[in-house]
C-alpha cells in the first residue's frame, strides 16, 4: 500500500521536474539558469537548518569543509567501487576532498561482479571493512532486504548533514526513485544514471536511405535489412551473455510489450504471460541479426562490435555515449546518430538503472562516509565531474549549455527519460523490486540465452523459466 | 603416563603437529559444507532452514539443468587434457632426452608456463585469443585463418588449449627426470640379447617408467577436475554454460550472482566425493606402480 | 645414465625444440611487449616495434597499489613455506624412519588432503575465518596454505628421508645425542637438496594461489593473483595495466625459479624413483 503511494507520488514529481527540464532545454538553448525544480528546494529548508547550526556553518562548501574537518580529520574511509568511468572522475576529485575535510580516502576499485560478491562477503563475515559502497540499482532490493546497507533518510533531512549546495531534489527524480529505494526508503543517492538508447550508423542508413527505427518492427526489419548488406556488416549488437545479461538485454524490451518478469504488485512470475513471451521472441528474432558470437557479449562486447564498425545498429546503455562519440576508442565517432528505444505494441518505455553510493550497514565512521557522498555528488561539484568523465544525473547538468554541446547524445538521452517516466506513470519500477532479483535475472537469461541457442522453443523457455522464478519469489 | 605414551609411539611426536594441523584444518571445513548442503543458507541473510537432502534431490532429479552438464566437461576436460599433456609431454621428455649445448636455455623456456601464475595466465590467453584484437588471430591471417576462439563452440577447446600450454611442460620434466634416472644394467642386458630399440622401449623404459607416468596423471588428473583459475579468468564460465566446470558451477551458484550458499555447498559435496574416488583409484594404482618397481 | 645408444641432436629435433621453446615463452614475451605499449597500441597486434612507455607500470604502482600486493604475496608466501617446510618435514622423517600401524593409510589421507578442491573448502574456512575474526589478514592466508604446502612437503620430503642411509643416524645415537637433536643437526643438512626441491613447490603454488585469496582476504591483505579481477571495467578491459601487473606478479616467481632450476628438475621426480 506505502509502496504504491510513493510510486504514485514519485510519479508526479518526476512529470513535473521532466516537463520543466524539457521546456528549459527546448527553448533556452544557452540558458543555464536553475529549473523549476531545482530553484525551488531552498524554501524548504530554512526551518530546518536551525536545529543543527551550533556545530557550525555548513553554508557554503568552504564552511562546510571547515566544520566537517574540526570533527573528523584524520579519519580514514575504506570504499570498494565498480570499475566506472564515474569512478575515474570521482577519484580525480578526492586529492581536494581530502585536502578540504581531512577525511583519509582509500579506494578499492574492481570489477562490478568482483564487487558484488566483496561487499556481501564482507558483510557476511561481518569484517565491517567498507564504509561506502557503490551499488548497482539492480541490487538495491536485495541489499536493503538482507541490511547491507544504511537507509539515507536520516542522514537527507538533517540539514547540517545535508547542505543546500548538495541539492537532492535536483537529481533526475526518475533516477532518485527508480534505482536507489526499497520500501520506500533511500538507501542510495544516484551517482551514475543510465537509461537505454538507440545508436546507429547515419552514414548507412543515408547510403540506403533509411530512416532511424520508431517501432519495435521497425527496428526489427532494419536489422534484417542491413544484416550482411555490407561485408562484416551485422544488424544489430546487444548484450546477450548467459545470465544477467541476457536478463538485462530482454528486459530493455520488455515493457515496450506490456511484459515484465513478475507482476510488481502481487510478486507473481508472469514469464508465461504473452506479452513476455511476445518481448521474449522479439529479442531472440533480433538478435539472429547479431555477430555470430553474441551469446558472448556483456554490454562491453556489444558496444566494440558497435565502435569498430560491425553493426549498423546498437542499444544499450547511455552511460557509454561518450565511448561511441570518442575518436580514440571509436572508429563511427564521426558517423553516430541517436533514437530512443522504439514503441512497441505496449507503447513506449526505456530503461532505468544505474549506480549509487551508499553507506555500509557495518561501517562506524557514517558521518564521514557520508560527507563523502555530499561532497561528491553535489551539485556544486556536479559539473566538475561530469567534465572528468563522470556519467551524468543531475537535471542541472543536461540543461548546461556547455555540457549539451559537448555531448551530442543529450536531447535524445533527456528524451529517454521521458520515455522512462512512462513506467513510472504506471507505477512500474524498470528494475523489477524483488530481493531476489539476482536469482530471477539469472535463471531467466539462462532460459532465454537457451532459446537463442535453439536448445529450446522461446515457448518452452518462458515455460520453464517462468517455474524457476515461481520457485524463487515462493 | 602421557610421557610413556609417546614414549611407546615415538613416531607421533613427529607427526602429531601436522596431523593435527590437518586434521582442524580438513575436518572442521568438511563438516561444516555436510552441514551447509542441509540447508537453505543464503548470503548476507543471517537466518537459514535445515531442508534436509532438498539441495540433493534437485540436483539429481535435473531440476539443476546445468548440473550435469557442469559434470559432463568437467570429466571430459579432465580426460582430454590428462590424455593430451601426458602424450605431448612424453614426446617433449623423449626430445629433450639427449645431449646438446642449449639445454639450460630449453630448460629455462619449458619452466615458464609452470612458474606462470593460472589467473594471469588466463587473462594473457584471453588478449592474445581476443577474436578482433588478439595476436594469434593477427598470425593466422597471415595463412588466411580467423577463428572466433571464445565463442560458445571453441571456448571449451580454447580452455583446453591454454591449460595444456600451462601444465604440459610439468608432465615433460616429471617423465624427463624419470628417464634421466633410469638403471642402466637392464639396458646393457638388453644389447647383449640383441633386442631392437622398439623392443626396449616396449619391454624395458615404459614399464620403469610407469611410476612416473602415473605419477604425472594423478597430478594433472586431479587437479584438472577441480580447476579454475584459469577458466575464471579466461571465459568466466561462459559463453552460456560451454565452460562452466564445477568449481565455476559452485562460484556461480554460491557466490556473486544467486547467493545459494546451500545448494553450491551440495555441489561442492559432490565435487569432493568425485575426487577423492578418483585420487584414492590414482593413487592406489601409482603406489602399486612404485612398489612393483622396487 | 640413459644407456641405450647415445642419442644426438639432429636438425629435425632441434627445429622442434626451438617451436616448443617459442611456444613456452611466447606469452610472457607478449604480456612485456603489451605491459610496454602505451594505451593507443595495446588493441593492435600487428605493433610489434615501438617506442616502449613504462606508464603502464608508473600507474600500477602508483594507483593501484602494486607495492602493497606485491608485499602481502611475499610475506604470506615465505610465512606459509618456512612453516609447512619445518612441520610437514618432522612428519616426513615421522613417515620414513618408524613403523606404525596403518602407516600407509595414514599416508595416503595425508596425500589426498592435496586434492582437496579449493572452492569446496573455502565457503567454510571463510564462515570459520570469520568467527575468528582473522578475515583479510596474513595469518588466514598462512594458515590456508598449510592445507596444501604440508601434504606435498611430507609426500615428497618422505622419500628424500629414506633415502638417507639409517646408519647415520645410529651412529650418532651412539653417541649419546637424542634423537630430535640428531634430526636437526644431522638429517635436515644432509636432505637440503630435497629441502629446496620442496619449498620451490611450496613456493610456486603459494605465490600462484588464487581462490583462498580470492575469497579470505580484500583491502588489507590481497595477494597478486587477485589483481586480475581489477582490470575488468566498463571503460575496456585496462590491458595495459593488467599486463604490467601481470610482469610484476610473475617475474620474481619467474627468476626464483631459474635460479633454482637445477633443484627443481630433481624434485621433480617427487620420490617416484627410488
Amino acid at each position: 500500500m506505502a509502496n504504491k503511494m510513493i510510486r504514485v507520488a514519485a510519479a508526479s514529481v518526476l512529470t513535473a521536474s521532466l516537463a520543466a527540464s524539457l521546456a528549459a532545454c527546448s527553448s533556452g538553448g544557452g540558458n543555464s539558469e536553475p529549473s523549476a525544480s531545482s530553484a525551488a528546494s531552498p524554501s524548504g529548508t530554512a526551518p530546518a537548518s536551525a536545529s543543527g547550526a551550533a556545530s557550525g556553518s555548513v553554508a557554503t562548501l568552504a564552511d562546510w569543509g571547515q566544520t566537517i574537518k574540526s570533527k573528523y580529520d584524520g579519519t580514514e574511509i575504506n570504499l570498494a567501487f565498480a570499475s566506472h568511468p564515474s569512478t575515474d572522475s570521482f577519484q580525480k576529485m578526492t586529492k581536494e576532498f581530502e585536502d578540504l575535510t581531512g577525511i583519509r580516502v582509500k579506494w578499492e576499485v574492481m570489477e562490478e561482479g568482483y564487487l558484488k560478491n566483496k561487499q556481501l562477503l564482507d558483510f557476511t563475515g561481518r569484517t565491517g571493512t567498507y564504509d561506502v559502497l557503490m551499488v548497482d540499482g539492480f541490487w538495491m532490493s536485495e541489499y536493503g532486504a538482507k541490511k547491507v546497507i544504511e537507509p539515507l533518510d536520516k542522514f537527507l533531512e538533517d540539514k547540517t548533514m545535508t547542505p543546500d549546495w548538495f541539492d537532492y531534489e535536483d537529481i533526475v527524480p526518475a533516477y532518485r526513485n527508480g534505482i536507489s529505494k526499497y520500501e520506500g526508503k533511500t538507501y542510495g543517492i544516484p551517482t551514475a544514471g543510465e537509461t537505454r538508447f538507440i545508436a546507429y550508423r547515419k552514414d548507412l542508413f543515408e547510403k540506403y536511405g533509411k530512416q532511424p527505427p520508431k517501432t519495435m518492427d521497425e527496428f526489427l526489419e532494419l536489422a534484417k535489412f542491413f544484416n550482411g548488406k555490407e561485408k562484416d556488416l551485422y544488424g544489430v549488437s546487444m548484450r546477450a551473455q548467459r545470465g544477467t545479461h541476457a536478463a538485462s538485454g530482454l528486459l530493455s524490451l520488455v515493457y515496450n510489450f506490456g511484459g515484465g518478469f513478475i507482476d510488481q504488485k502481487t510478486g507473481k512470475a508472469t514469464m508465461t504471460d504473452p506479452k513476455t513471451v511476445q518481448a521474449m521472441q522479439f529479442y531472440v528474432d533480433l538478435l539472429k541479426n547479431a555477430p555470430k558470437d553474441v551469446s558472448s557479449y556483456t554490454h562491453e562486447e556489444a558496444l566494440s562490435a558497435f565502435t569498430t564498425g560491425k553493426a549498423a545498429m546498437w542499444l544499450d546503455a547511455t552511460a557509454l555515449a561518450n565511448r561511441i562519440l570518442d575518436p580514440a576508442s571509436s572508429q563511427v565517432a564521426d558517423k553516430v546518430g541517436y533514437v530512443p528505444t522504439p514503441e512497441g505494441p505496449a507503447g513506449r518505455a526505456s530503461a532505468l538503472a544505474g549506480w549509487n553510493m551508499s553507506i555500509s550497514s557495518l561501517s562506524k565512521k557514517q558521518e564521514a562516509a557520508w560527507a563523502f557522498i555530499v561532497y561528491m555528488n553535489s551539485k556544486e561539484k556536479a559539473k566538475e565531474y561530469v567534465q572528468g568523465g563522470g556519467v551524468p544525473v543531475r537535471t542541472s547538468v543536461y540543461q548546461d549549455a556547455e555540457l549539451a554541446a559537448a555531448n551530442i547524445s543529450y536531447p535524445v538521452q533527456l528524451e529517454a527519460l521521458n520515455d522512462a517516466n512512462v513506467l513510472v506513470e504506471q507505477g512500474i519500477s524498470w528494475i523489477p523490486p524483488s530481493p531476489k532479483l539476482g536469482q530471477i535475472l539469472d535463471r531467466v537469461g539462462y532460459y532465454v540465452s537457451a532459446a537463442m541457442f535453439d536448445q529450446m522453443t522461446v515457448q518452452e523457455a518462458a515455460e520453464k523459466a517462468q517455474k524457476e522464478v515461481e520457485d524463487i519469489t515462493g | 603416563m602421557l610421557r610413556q605414551y609417546f614414549h611407546k609411539r615415538p613416531h607421533l611426536v613427529y607427526i602429531m603437529p601436522a596431523i593435527l594441523i590437518l586434521g582442524i584444518l580438513t575436518f572442521v571445513p568438511t563438516v561444516f559444507l555436510y552441514g551447509l548442503s542441509l540447508t537453505n543458507y543464503e548470503l548476507g541473510y543471517p537466518d537459514f532452514k535445515f531442508v534436509g537432502l532438498d539441495n540433493f534431490v534437485r540436483l539429481f532429479s535435473g531440476q539443476d539443468a546445468e548440473f550435469w552438464y557442469s559434470v559432463r566437461i568437467s570429466v571430459g576436460f579432465m580426460l582430454i587434457v590428462t590424455v593430451v599433456e601426458l602424450l605431448l609431454g612424453f614426446w617433449l621428455a623423449v626430445l629433450l632426452d639427449r645431449e646438446f649445448k642449449l639445454k639450460p636455455l630449453a630448460f629455462a623456456c619449458l619452466i615458464v608456463p609452470i612458474a606462470m601464475t593460472p589467473s594471469i595466465t588466463g587473462q594473457i590467453w584471453k588478449l592474445m585469443l581476443n577474436a578482433e584484437n588478439g595476436v594469434v588471430n593477427y598470425l593466422l591471417h597471415f595463412v588466411g585463418g580467423k577463428v572466433i576462439w571464445l565463442s560458445a563452440e571453441n571456448a571449451f577447446l580454447s580452455t583446453v588449449l591454454v591449460d595444456v600450454w600451462q601444465n604440459t611442460p610439468f608432465v615433460a620434466l616429471i617423465i624427463y627426470a624419470g628417464m634421466r634416472s633410469l638403471p642402466s644394467e637392464p639396458y646393457e642386458a638388453a644389447a647383449i640379447d640383441g633386442a631392437n630399440r622398439v623392443q626396449i622401449f616396449r619391454y624395458i623404459t615404459l614399464p620403469l617408467l610407469t611410476p612416473m607416468i602415473l605419477l604425472a596423471v594423478v597430478f594433472r588428473a586431479i587437479d584438472s577436475l577441480k580447476t579454475f583459475d584459469i577458466p575464471y579468468s579466461l571465459t568466466q564460465g561462459g559463453p552460456g554454460s560451454s565452460t562452466e566446470f564445477l568449481s565455476l558451477h559452485v562460484y556461480r551458484l554460491g557466490f556473486a550472482q544467486t547467493g545459494w550458499v546451500g545448494r553450491s555447498a551440495a555441489v561442492s559435496v559432490i565435487l569432493l566425493i568425485l575426487i577423492t574416488a578418483i585420487s584414492w583409484v590414482l593413487i592406489r594404482a601409482y603406489r602399486k606402480g612404485v612398489e612393483n618397481r622396487g | 645414465m640413459n644407456a641405450y645408444g647415445a642419442k644426438r641432436m639432429g636438425f629435425g629435433t632441434g627445429l622442434l625444440l626451438l617451436i616448443v621453446c617459442l611456444l613456452c615463452v611466447f606469452p610472457m614475451f607478449w604480456m612485456i611487449l603489451v605491459s610496454l605499449k602505451s594505451k593507443a597500441l595495446t588493441y593492435d597486434p600487428s605493433v610489434w616495434f615501438f617506442s616502449p612507455t613504462l606508464e603502464n607500470f608508473k600507474a600500477v604502482f602508483e594507483n593501484r597499489n602494486a607495492v602493497a600486493y606485491l608485499r602481502n604475496s611475499a610475506i604470506v608466501v615465505v610465512a606459509t613455506t618456512v612453516v609447512s617446510i619445518f612441520i610437514g618435514g618432522m612428519a616426513a622423517y615421522g613417515f620414513a624412519r618408524f613403523e606404525f600401524k596403518k602407516k600407509e593409510n595414514r599416508a595416503f589421507w595425508v596425500l589426498s588432503l592435496r586434492m582437496l578442491p579449493p572452492m569446496a573448502s573455502v565457503i567454510p574456512l571463510f564462515v570459520m575465518a570469520s568467527l575468528i575474526g582473522v578475515l583479510d589478514t596474513h595469518i588466514v592466508l598462512i594458515v590456508a596454505y598449510m592445507l596444501f604446502n604440508i601434504p606435498f612437503t611430507i609426500w615428497m620430503m618422505r622419500s628424500f628421508f629414506e633415502e638417507i642411509p639409517v646408519a647415520l643416524e645410529e651412529a650418532a645415537f651412539v653417541d649419546g645425542a637424542s634423537r630430535f637433536r640428531v634430526f636437526v643437526r644431522i638429517i635436515l643438512p644432509l636432505a637440503v637438496p630435497g629441502l629446496i626441491a620442496t619449498a620451490i613447490f611450496c613456493i610456486i603454488n603459494s605465490w600462484n594461489e588464487f581462490v583462498f585469496a580470492l575469497f579470505l582476504t580484500s583491502s588489507q591483505a590481497s595477494t597478486l593473483p587477485t589483481t586480475v579481477t581489477l582490470f575488468l571495467s566498463v571503460s575496456g578491459v585496462a590491458w595495459g595495466e593488467m599486463s604490467a601487473v601481470g610482469v610484476v606478479t610473475i617475474m620474481p616467481m619467474l627468476i626464483f625459479a631459474m635460479i633454482v632450476q637445477k633443484y627443481m628438475i630433481r624434485g621433480l621426480t617427487f620420490g617416484g624413483v627410488k
